[in-house]
């Protein structure tokens, strides 16, 4: 029977690592949104005083959701800044999602949806465009993990295309094995006819934007079916290559989905640096042409 | 590859002994070290031609020098080297002498999330901290021993000054010291910390130079071939088993109320016993490719269940599974590491409640690679132990028993609702769930620190923390984000700076050390000769021979043979960043951590609160 | 054996996709591998991260490229505008780019520089509201001190006073810094309300309420709550035309069995004016005439008197021993009569005509003259020759001699328009004159003093001043240099040639039918009006007297002497009062007109010219009333339009409101008082009560009725719904008159 003596035995090693956990929850809930709404209120109240001194409240708008930009960039920093304590990325990537709300907010404040001028229509659309690929990528970011948990044990993206191709070599030795004998023949003939192709070559576009089970489900249907030409033997290969094919689907299923998030990743970064440049443009051009702020 | 060369640079593969221990080391030194006592004595014929004693000397030694009060060994401190003293005397203090400063870092728990602000503004804890904190809390068991015993006793202050360049660290008025705490001194010829260099562990006492010393620094790659001189290393074991048998048990807390006759008499009938292989990797490796329970079953025995206790088994050093028979297998309850007693409760039970009928153990305890055990036999631990111990800390009566005298009982309880033989102290040992634990065990997880633990519930596999690995490792990153996997819990391959580094067995330069108070296993690349014994030795495969490369990314290659020039490349846990691992600090969706899986608390902590 | 897997890598080994890629994957976008056989040597493959950043390095540029484009052509500013101008503005601006080479038509690059100051053109320290002024003056002169209002001087130390006391009380609005109120020094600018470039269809003039609430911050919060209520709006102004809507209703209407409908006398489809087709007054046809019209022309048929020769008992006098020289037969039998007003205005208009006035006796009735009595004589003798002389004078000098016994008339009663002395030409005199015809006074007086109409006088010391062969002489003189300069003929005098209208009617006749015409009908001495049914001038020969028979309703000649009648004060001693002594006709337009009710309200206040109009007030009354029917239209005797009445810091519009089923009805807001029929006495002295006071007939708007729709989610409160802001000195006046 065993006692433990050693009852705080190095649980100081983790306490910190599980107090942030810990409150990491809360953290990421809380904090951020609490601040997120108090300067939301902050730019409110301002924009209002600006008005009501006859002020032009567009600058204040304006340079609000300039600076709630130039923070959510701060992000991009943080992520290559590592040998600085700037607090958990975490905390970070929740104030980037809130602020990004937030920044949508301040934008409605600031300017029509689409506005006239080309300067200011382009500066609009890379707005928006980085705004939604934002809120698409969150949104993917926050579904992907139960889709990639449901497609079996996580594999790396990198090494999907070498799976896939050992999962292809075991479907054709299983075929090649079931080709030699009569009674198992039909499971050769069935995977000439249907399954090459679909252990062969990569999936459909449609697939990949909207990854689906029916083909796995039709495949598989379309293996059972063929049982009844099987001896024992045939049959046992035939299960052998259902779970191939579902081993294949699962390895697509996981290469779109994490293809998906990389994509949006990305797509978020794409228009920055226009995004800045027109800012900038747009700050000059309002001060030089503005009469009164 | 001729298209290739300009992608190549040449060069001489690194070999061992490139970077000998003391580049200064004199030949007339080494002479004069070959006629001093047990050297004068060895048998030089056992030694390879390529590696001569005189060799060993030279590249894996050197001679240090101390004055009265210097500390040479620290308790507490990872050994990586033995020491011989060659001249003068030094005391080694078998107690800590150190009070526990400050409160540790866990009684933090309750804390309001302004706290947890001022954390996440503070760093990420380093290993060091880790484990300092670990030694305080050593520290402060003997301390409590020491308390109780009599209040007024000196702390010693030990204060650092640099001499030559060379900073000392010293015990002021030393004497007052060794008057105050029970030492025990070494002469010449004697030699010490070698348990700690062998296996691989930290220094169990603390030694102090006693008058000006001269002690010769053996690094245990050197002390290893030393091993192959027979009566040198009959010495060693000897040597080995008093000391680590008298260190241990004084610092059991069962025994610290004992007075010294009677600790004596424990430590007379008490016999250590080193079960497995110290290499125990290796069969790992074949074993792993079978079924669990042909594992467990060939894993070595300590004590059977339903076998009468013939005496308390204190782990010393490695671990043990612990066990019981359910339907044709056996069920993990838990596993034991060092510190982990195992038989109390039943001889508890016998001491207190049924002295004629004792209840024989109620689990198994099996040996998971290397275990170090003391036995402890029964009588005296009626006798001598259990009556000192206070009730509160005796383990709770065994309600129903799943063996008595009278063998397998047949009423059989799930194991979860017989919480009769769980007690507070273990109950958390409990808490994971039975499949996780074995996971645990069949992986060797246990054996990992610093272990990375990815929770795939929110793993987006964005791969921002092989980025930031990367990008704080020459664009290298040093793990991969992938291996064995328990339900939403991956174990990634990256170093867990284990409890017991087997990677360090079989290093021939010494390139991958175990830094001395942090217990960061790391490579030295200027030493490291790509020899792959490391990453072969490593269980988990997560060390990793990569190319060397210059910052152009040309892979260097040997002059001689034009074969690309390797090197043992893992996590090192960020050692020059104060930040902390990057990989938990760049994950954005909190699903990666470092966690210590050696203690079930914290994971338990943790994937409490990942509950939610 | 495990490898690790790159991040953040351009390139990936060719063979990854085939599954069999290199770990070590390439460098520098080549195989890193040494591979024995050349065909394991990929060619490698751009990743994702590759694509990405290469996207992101060619937007930039794209970007960059483009500004830097704009930049370059910053001469052309218009690129960079932020949207494109209000359809006004722009049209006003019409670029030479956009292909219209209109008159307004300037290159684009002076385009922006007409409104943006600070640019190569303009001097930097001229701001844009002194830009926007130079168009915009003339309507907001004021406009040019930027203060709040328009305002300065007085009024606007005042408002800011008050801006002060308020902005104590509102919490922490000087929180920015600039309070608004605090502005009494630094100007205002135009951008701050009006936003331009919110392209072609944005109204520059649509504001949101918080512009206003800058400083009417505590009170206005919503109009149904924190506006205050209205005072008798939009009544409380006094009726240049006496119209009794109840009388009218409850009386007239009703006896006619008529239907009483608003619209037909308020509503004008064919116009719009401030408050929409809704007007105070619309032309006489369209409202009074079916009723009105008749009694205004019995009224005027018998003409207007201008000069009667008065009937004295000729023998008596002479027998008296007093003679009288010529005189027709008719007037001669019995001393009686009166002299007429018009008569009596010239005759004061003429030198000792107001010495002869006051001889006369009040009533005006020569029979109250005993011409036994000595001094009688003599004042009927000098009315005689009065008489004679007044025809003379209009005979000879023609419309010059009326004009200037007219001006006379009115330089004694009072100075005219400030710094206008009769040098000057005064239009409202100009017209008086305009019509009136010479050649009738000396046909009369032919008729009447020349041929045998008059019994030949013997006389044995005929007074050398009243010889009538000198009178004859003098005209004759006056005859002959007619002749010898006939140039300067007077349009009337030419007519001196034919002695006879008779006559020239005749010789048309004979002219126009030949010889063997139908034999000529002799004249039958007709009534007046019979004749002249459409106004103008003729000899009665009844009542011995030139008369001028109106052409209606608004006939401008009757209006001026009635004009004159009323307007100069009768500060000279004699009585104008008494009633026979007042044009008997002026009662008619009195029961609906009256000049001093128009004086008495404002000047008509229409927003483009109220300062010219604000510069004659504090002017002489009947100076007021030339000025006001100088130009033609009679301005003080129609109703003052609506915007006279609007302060100019409200505005209202009938058009969108008439528009609603629900308040279509215009009595749903403008609610007469009813009374019970019963006591129609009272009814009239209600009605009669002063006319021309502010009528208390209409129930005074409540707030509550407008409040009903103008919520926020409704018909909306903003403050410029009903507001205007521009409004200056006067219009401050104005609303809080």
């Amino acid at each position: 029977m065993a006692s433990k003596t050693q009852t705080h035995a190095s649980s100081a090693t983790t306490s910190v690592h599980a107090l942030a956990a810990q409150h990491g929850r809360i953290g990421c809930r809380l904090i951020p949104s609490a601040t997120v709404l108090v300067i939301w209120l902050v730019i409110r109240s301002l924009r209002n005083q600006s008005a009501a001194s006859l002020q032009n409240e567009a600058f204040v708008t304006g340079y609000s959701l300039a600076a709630i930009c130039v923070f959510l960039m701060l992000l991009g920093v943080r992520k290559r800044v590592l040998s600085v304590q700037l607090g958990r990325l975490a905390i970070w990537q929740q104030t980037h999602h809130y602020l990004g709300l937030l920044s949508v907010g301040a934008y409605a404040l600031h300017a029509k949806i689409l506005t006239t001028g080309w300067l200011e229509s382009l500066l609009a659309m890379s707005f928006w465009s980085i705004a939604l690929s934002g809120l698409i990528g969150w949104y993917v970011n926050r579904r992907s993990p139960r889709l990639l948990r449901a497609a079996g044990p996580q594999i790396l993206r990198q090494d999907i295309p070498e799976r896939t191709r050992l999962i292809a070599k075991q479907a054709l030795e299983l075929a090649l094995a079931s080709a030699g004998k009569n009674d198992t023949a039909a499971l050769a003939d069935h995977y000439l006819v249907l399954l090459s192709p679909f252990f062969a070559t990569r999936r459909s576009l449609i697939y990949r934007l909207s990854p689906s089970g029916n083909t796995r489900r039709r495949l598989v249907a379309g293996l059972e079916n063929i049982d009844r030409y099987l001896s024992e033997e045939g049959r046992n290969q035939r299960r052998e290559m259902s779970l191939l094919v579902q081993a294949k689907d699962d390895l697509d299923f996981q290469s779109a989905i994490q293809n998906r998030i990389r994509f949006w990743a990305s797509a978020h970064t794409w228009v920055l640096g226009g995004f800045l440049v027109l800012t900038t443009a747009h700050v000059i051009v309002a001060h030089r042409f503005a009469s009164s702020w | 590859m001729k298209t290739h060369s300009s992608d190549q640079i040449a060069m001489d593969r690194p070999v061992r002994w490139d970077h000998p221990l003391d580049p200064e080391m004199l030949t007339r030194a080494v002479c004069w070290i070959l006629d001093q006592p047990p050297f004068s004595d060895m048998n030089s014929d056992v030694f390879p031609s390529h590696s001569s004693l005189e060799d060993i000397l030279r590249h894996d030694c050197r001679i240090l020098r101390y004055e009265p009060g210097d500390i040479i060994v620290r308790e507490g401190d990872y050994g990586g080297s033995a020491y011989l003293v060659l001249r003068g005397s030094v005391r080694a203090f078998l107690e800590s002498l150190w009070q526990p400063r400050g409160k540790p870092t866990d009684s933090s728990h309750s804390s309001t999330w302004l706290d947890w602000l001022k954390q996440q503004f503070k760093q990420v804890p380093l290993p060091s901290q880790a484990t300092s904190n670990e030694n305080r809390r050593e520290g402060s068991r003997s301390g409590n021993q020491t308390a109780s015993a009599d209040k007024n006793r000196p702390t010693p202050l030990q204060q650092i000054e640099t001499v030559d360049g060379k900073s000392r660290i010293f015990l002021q008025d030393i004497n007052a010291v060794i008057n105050g705490f029970q030492s025990e001194p070494l002469g010449v010829g004697e030699i010490f910390g070698e348990m700690a260099a062998i296996t691989r562990s930290q220094h169990r006492y603390t030694v102090v130079a006693n008058s000006p010393t001269v002690v010769l620094e053996i690094r245990w790659q050197g002390l290893r071939m030393m091993r192959r001189d027979k009566t040198f290393r009959d010495y060693l074991d000897a040597r080995f088993r008093e000391t680590s048998l008298q260190t241990h048990l004084r610092e059991t807390p069962l025994l610290r109320f004992l007075d010294d006759a009677a600790m004596e008499k424990v430590i007379a009938q008490t016999n250590i016993e080193s079960i497995g292989e110290r290499e125990w990797f290796s069969e790992y490796r074949d074993t792993q490719k079978l079924d669990v329970q042909t594992q467990i079953a060939r894993e070595p025995l300590i004590a059977a269940e339903g076998h009468v206790v013939k005496d308390l088994i204190l782990i010393r050093a490695g671990f043990a599974r612990l066990s019981f028979e359910q339907g044709r297998g056996h069920q993990t309850v838990a596993y034991l590491g060092r510190g982990h007693v195992f038989g109390l409760a039943e001889l508890a039970h016998r001491f207190r409640y049924s002295a004629n009928n004792p209840l024989p153990y109620q689990e198994s305890l099996r040996a998971l690679g290397f275990v170090d055990i003391l036995r402890i036999p029964s009588e005296i631990v009626l006798t001598h132990i259990l009556p000192k111990i206070r009730n509160a800390e005796l383990p709770k009566p065994i309600a129903n028993p799943r063996y008595d005298s009278g063998g397998l009982v047949v009423s059989e309880l799930l194991p979860s609702s017989r919480e009769g033989y769980v007690y507070p102290a273990e109950k958390s040992l409990s808490n994971l769930e039975t499949s996780l634990v074995e996971f645990l065990v069949d992986e060797r997880l246990i054996n990992g620190k610093q272990t990375m633990l990815i929770d795939l519930d929110r793993c987006t596999g964005c791969d921002e923390c092989v980025k930031a690995c990367a990008s704080t490792h020459e664009g290298t990153p040093r793990f991969v984000r992938n291996g064995p996997q328990f339900g939403p819990l991956l174990f990634a391959h990256a170093c867990m700076h284990c409890t017991d580094p087997v990677c360090m067995i079989g290093c021939p330069t010494g390139a991958i050390a175990r830094d001395q108070d942090s217990g960061v296993i790391s490579i030295d690349l200027q030493t490291c000769i790509g020899c792959k014994t490391c990453a072969e030795s490593c269980p988990y495969s997560n060390i990793v021979m990569i190319q060397v490369r210059d910052e152009k990314g040309r892979a260097a290659v040997d002059r001689k043979t034009q074969l690309p020039i390797l090197q043992a490349s893992k996590c090192d846990l960020c050692q020059e960043l104060t930040t902390g691992p990057a990989c938990q600090n760049a994950c954005p969706h909190q699903a990666l951590i470092r966690i210590d899986t050696s203690e079930t608390h914290a994971l338990e902590h943790w994937l409490t609160k990942r509950a939610g | 054996m495990n490898h690790y897997r790159l991040p953040r890598q351009p390139f990936k080994c060719g063979n990854s996709p085939t599954g069999a890629p290199c770990p070590l994957g390439p460098i520098r976008g080549r195989c890193s591998q040494s591979h024995a056989d050349p065909t394991l040597v990929c060619r490698p493959l751009r990743t994702l991260d590759w694509w990405s950043r290469s996207i992101q390095v060619s937007v930039t540029l794209v970007a960059l490229i483009g500004v830097s484009l704009a930049w370059s052509n910053f001469g052309n500013k218009q690129t960079l505008a932020p949207g494109p101008l209000s359809r006004s503005h722009a049209q006003l601006l019409v670029s030479v780019q956009t292909g219209i080479d209109g008159p307004h038509g300037i290159d684009s690059a002076s385009r922006c520089d007409s409104c943006h100051p600070g640019n190569d053109t303009a001097s930097p320290a001229t701001k844009q509201s002194d830009l926007c002024l130079k168009c915009h003056v003339q309507e907001m002169p004021d406009a040019v001190h930027g203060s709040p209002h328009d305002l300065h001087g007085k009024s606007l130390a005042e408002l800011v006073a008050n801006g002060d006391r308020r902005e104590t009380k509102s919490n922490w609005s000087h929180w920015l810094g600039r309070s608004p109120i605090a502005w009494k020094e630094n100007a205002t600018e135009c951008s701050q309300c009006h936003r331009e470039h919110q392209g072609s269809s944005h109204d520059l003039k649509e504001m949101t309420s918080t512009r206003c609430q800058a400083c009417h911050r505590e009170q206005f919060h919503s109009f149904s709550t924190n506006h205050p209520e209205f005072k008798n709006y939009p009544y409380g102004r006094t009726k240049s035309i006496a119209f009794d809507h109840v009388k009218h209703r409850d009386l007239h209407f009703s006896k006619k069995a008529a239907n009483f409908d608003c619209k037909v006398c308020h509503v004008q489809s064919d116009q719009v004016g401030v408050v929409g087709q809704v007007f105070r007054s619309v032309p006489l046809e369209q409202a009074c005439a079916s009723c009105h019209k008749e009694p205004i022309q019995s009224a005027i048929q018998e003409g207007l008197i201008v000069l009667q020769i008065p009937s004295l008992n000729r023998k008596e006098l002479m027998g008296n021993g007093t003679d009288i020289g010529d005189w027709p037969t008719q007037a001669s039998q019995l001393t009686d009569g009166i002299i007429p007003p018009i008569m009596r205005l010239l005759i004061e208009s003429e030198p000792g005509g107001h010495a002869l006035l006051k001889e006369l006796p009040t009533s005006g009735r020569l029979v109250e003259l005993d011409t036994r009595d000595e001094q009688a004589r003599a004042t009927l003798v000098k009315l005689s020759i009065m008489t004679k002389q007044l025809m003379q004078k209009l005979a000879n000098e023609g419309q010059r001699g009326f004009r200037s016994s007219v001006e006379r008339l009115v330089s004694t009663s009072g100075p005219l328009l400030a710094n206008d002395r009769s040098s000057q030409p005064n239009p409202w005199l100009d017209r008086f004159a305009n019509g009136v015809p010479p050649d009738l006074f000396r046909a009369a007086w032919n008729e009447w003093f020349e041929n045998g109409s008059t019994v030949p006088m013997v006389s044995q010391n005929p007074s050398p001043s009243l010889s009538p062969v000198r009178l004859s002489a003098s005209i004759r003189s006056v005859d002959d240099d007619l002749l010898g300069k006939g140039s300067k003929l007077n349009p009337g005098d030419d007519s001196l040639l034919l002695n006879d209208p008779s006559n020239l009617l005749d010789s048309h006749g004979l002219d126009s039918q030949g010889h063997n015409g139908p034999p000529f009908e002799r004249f039958k001495d007709s009534r007046a009006w019979d004749q002249l049914a459409f106004g103008g001038w003729m000899i009665d020969r009844q009542r011995m007297a030139i008369v001028y028979v109106p052409s209606g309703h608004a006939d401008a000649w009757l209006s001026r002497w009635i004009e004159l009648e009323e307007m100069r004060p009768s500060e000279n001693s004699l009585p104008n009062d008494v009633e026979q002594n007042k044009i008997a006709m002026a009662k008619q337009c009195r029961q609906c007109h009256s000049l001093q009710a128009a004086l008495k309200h404002d000047q008509p206040l229409h927003h483009d010219n109220w300062t010219a109009s604000f510069r004659q007030a504090n002017q002489s009354p009947l100076s007021q009333v030339m000025f006001a029917s100088a130009e033609g239209s009679n301005a003080c005797w129609k109703s003052k339009s609506r915007a006279a009445n609007l302060s100019p810091i409200t505005k209202f519009d009938h058009t969108p409101h008439l528009t609603l089923p629900k308040i279509s009805d215009c009595r749903s807001c403008h609610q007469l008082e009813s009374f019970n029929l019963g006591g129609s006495t009272d009814l009239v002295t209600k009605g009669s009560t002063s006319p021309h006071e502010p009528h208390g007939e209409f129930a005074p708007m409540q707030k509550a009725q407008c409040a009903g729709c103008h919520q926020p989610n409704a018909a909306g409160e903003s403050c410029t719904q009903c507001h205007n802001y521009h409004v200056g000195i006067k219009g401050w006046l104005e609303g809080h008159k």
